[in-house]
């Protein structure tokens, strides 16, 4: 799905992220508040969902190569993170639902895990 | 190996079919007449088209099987008489490395790109679509950052020494999480333009971030060199902090000792050191508590050269 | 649907609690923050989470929640086995990630909130 579609799917706010952009395919997703867990896998995610919302979710991004960022649970997001992922090229967006609920939604409309595990 | 071929090779392996496709692709129904797909096939100029019955692919029609058609008379029919069944199809998230091994495996000139979750119609992929898709994207390639990483990557070939390295030097300050990771990123950004392989580049990124991580949380400052040769990418990462008691115990998963604060920020579950020794292929951890710990991890590159 | 059910569907390995995955179960979490989850997760819920530290036993009992699936294979500390077993605690542990086992359990009618 396009991540215009995915956002849509996940009634999200896009904080950051041109139209073209958001035309991007993704097909892969990881779900966690836990950077490492991200970073862990063996296939980079074309999407993360977390729950964190510090400059961690946008330079983890950046480091594993992440196309975008989805902040879950409705947190607030500080205009620097915003900034932080324009610099870096990473499409940021914020949800209310949970990060259940989200993942949810995703897998419904045809997103997939990432590989797990060397 | 050539820049240009090692682009195009890099992009068989980055692009999903998805990314190339044509989408909304021209469909004919199995009870439309051949003599319908004739006038098609011509006013469309097209070779031809998935034939699509209750939104689900049942075949596929090409301009080989209207010439056999013509060929045998012409007598006019449904197109499900003369349609191949059950063609073979591609799924929009496979890489389009993958479906290359297609083509020339079937012989087929194009393939039906199918939504894995429900089977229904996205596109047609044609070889004609993959040069297509290729050359848009090589066209990309031209930008400024891309010759910027050009000339940076020919810096080991035009500089004529016995002993080449690029030695690249960050400070890192203790328990500042909001310049936490930058260094890493930065670091990413100029292999990125050394020309450094992606996997590679990716995996010294994760490994260096997750080292850094590990000073911002428990040290009070530390120092990050990186030195890239032509043979090998390596990072050496001293702090001054409290230390390692337990090293064995430190390299489990699981295993940490951050605080309550370090774990709400969405870091110390005990999996940093696991993800750098993954990444590396020679990691050498030395602590002393009191004092600090120093981290040395090395990746060669000459083994990703190997499998080109 | 039973915790029991959920095992069974999903192959989960049963590290404590075997006697209380009779618990009948409609809500799901994810989180790997504990704040986050005596704050948000719905009472009753089954929690999916990397966190395997002794803290999680006691952020369940807190939220009553009817279990805790480890994802990737995550081993819970020997301390953090000792004191769900005391508290009747189920600790299942899975080798998929967090969006796998939630897909899994979407499978299962089993919702967010």
């Amino acid at each position: 799905m396009t991540l215009s579609a995915l956002a849509e799917a996940l009634s999200a706010k896009a904080l950051h992220g041109s139209e073209e952009e958001l035309q991007q395919e993704v097909v892969t997703v990881a779900a966690s508040d836990l950077m490492s867990d991200i970073l862990a896998r063996l296939g980079t995610p074309d999407v993360m969902l977390t729950g964190l919302a510090t400059l961690q979710v946008v330079r983890t991004s950046a480091v594993a190569g992440i196309k975008a960022a989805v902040i879950v649970r409705g947190k607030p997001v500080e205009e620097r993170l915003v900034e932080l992922a324009r610099e870096e090229d990473i499409v940021l967006m914020s949800t209310d639902l949970s990060l259940f609920e989200a993942s949810g939604r995703l897998y419904a409309a045809g997103m997939r895990s990432a590989a797990v595990r060397t | 190996m050539d820049p240009r071929f090692a682009k195009t090779r890099e992009l068989l392996y980055q692009l999903r079919v998805a990314d190339i496709i044509r989408r909304e692709p021209i469909v004919t129904h199995p009870d439309q007449m051949m003599s319908e797909l004739r006038a098609i096939l011509r006013d469309r100029r097209i070779s031809g088209t998935p034939v699509v019955e209750d939104g689900r692919v049942v075949g596929i029609i090409s301009i080989e099987d209207l010439i056999g058609w013509l060929s045998s008379g012409g007598q006019d029919c449904p197109i499900r008489e003369k349609m191949t069944r059950d063609p073979e199809v591609l799924y929009a998230d496979q890489l389009l490395v993958q479906t290359i091994q297609h083509f020339d495996a079937s012989g087929f000139g194009r393939f039906p790109v199918i939504d894995r979750r429900d089977g229904s119609l996205i596109g047609i992929m044609t070889k004609g679509a993959i040069i297509e898709g290729l050359l848009g994207k090589l066209e990309h390639a031209l930008r400024e950052e891309e010759i910027r990483q050009y000339r940076a990557s020919h810096i080991f070939e035009d500089l004529t020494a016995e002993y080449k390295e690029i030695y690249l030097t960050y400070e890192v300050k203790g328990k500042d999480f909001d310049l936490a990771g930058k260094a890493s990123t930065q670091m990413k950004r100029n292999l990125k333009r050394l020309g450094i392989h992606p996997d590679i580049a990716h995996r010294l990124a994760i490994a260096s971030y997750e080292a850094e991580m590990n000073v911002v949380i428990y040290a009070d400052r530390g120092v990050m060199e990186y030195r890239i040769t032509p043979q090998e990418v390596s990072l050496r990462i001293r702090d001054q902090g409290p230390g390692i008691a337990d090293i064995e115990k430190a390299m489990r998963p699981g295993y940490s000792t951050a605080a309550d604060w370090v774990r709400e920020l969405g870091f110390g579950a005990g999996m940093g050191l696991q993800n750098i020794k993954k990444c590396a292929d020679r990691m050498d951890l030395r602590s002393t508590p009191g004092v600090g710990t120093t981290l040395k991890i090395r990746i060669f590159t000459r083994k990703a050269n190997e499998t080109e | 649907m039973k915790l029991s059910e959920i095992v069974e569907r999903l192959g989960l390995e049963v590290r404590t609690g075997a006697g209380h995955l009779e618990t009948e179960v409609t809500h799901g979490y994810v989180s790997d923050m504990l704040s986050d989850v005596i704050g948000n997760a719905h009472e009753g819920a089954v929690w999916v989470t990397l966190q395997s530290h002794q803290n999680v036993v006691a952020v369940a009992i807190m939220r009553s929640l009817a279990g805790i699936i480890l994802i990737k294979g995550r081993e819970p500390d020997e301390e953090t086995i000792r004191k769900a077993e005391a508290e009747g605690v189920p600790i299942l542990v899975s080798e998929d990630s967090a969006f796998a086992v939630v897909s899994r359990l979407h499978d299962l009618g089993i919702v967010g909130g």
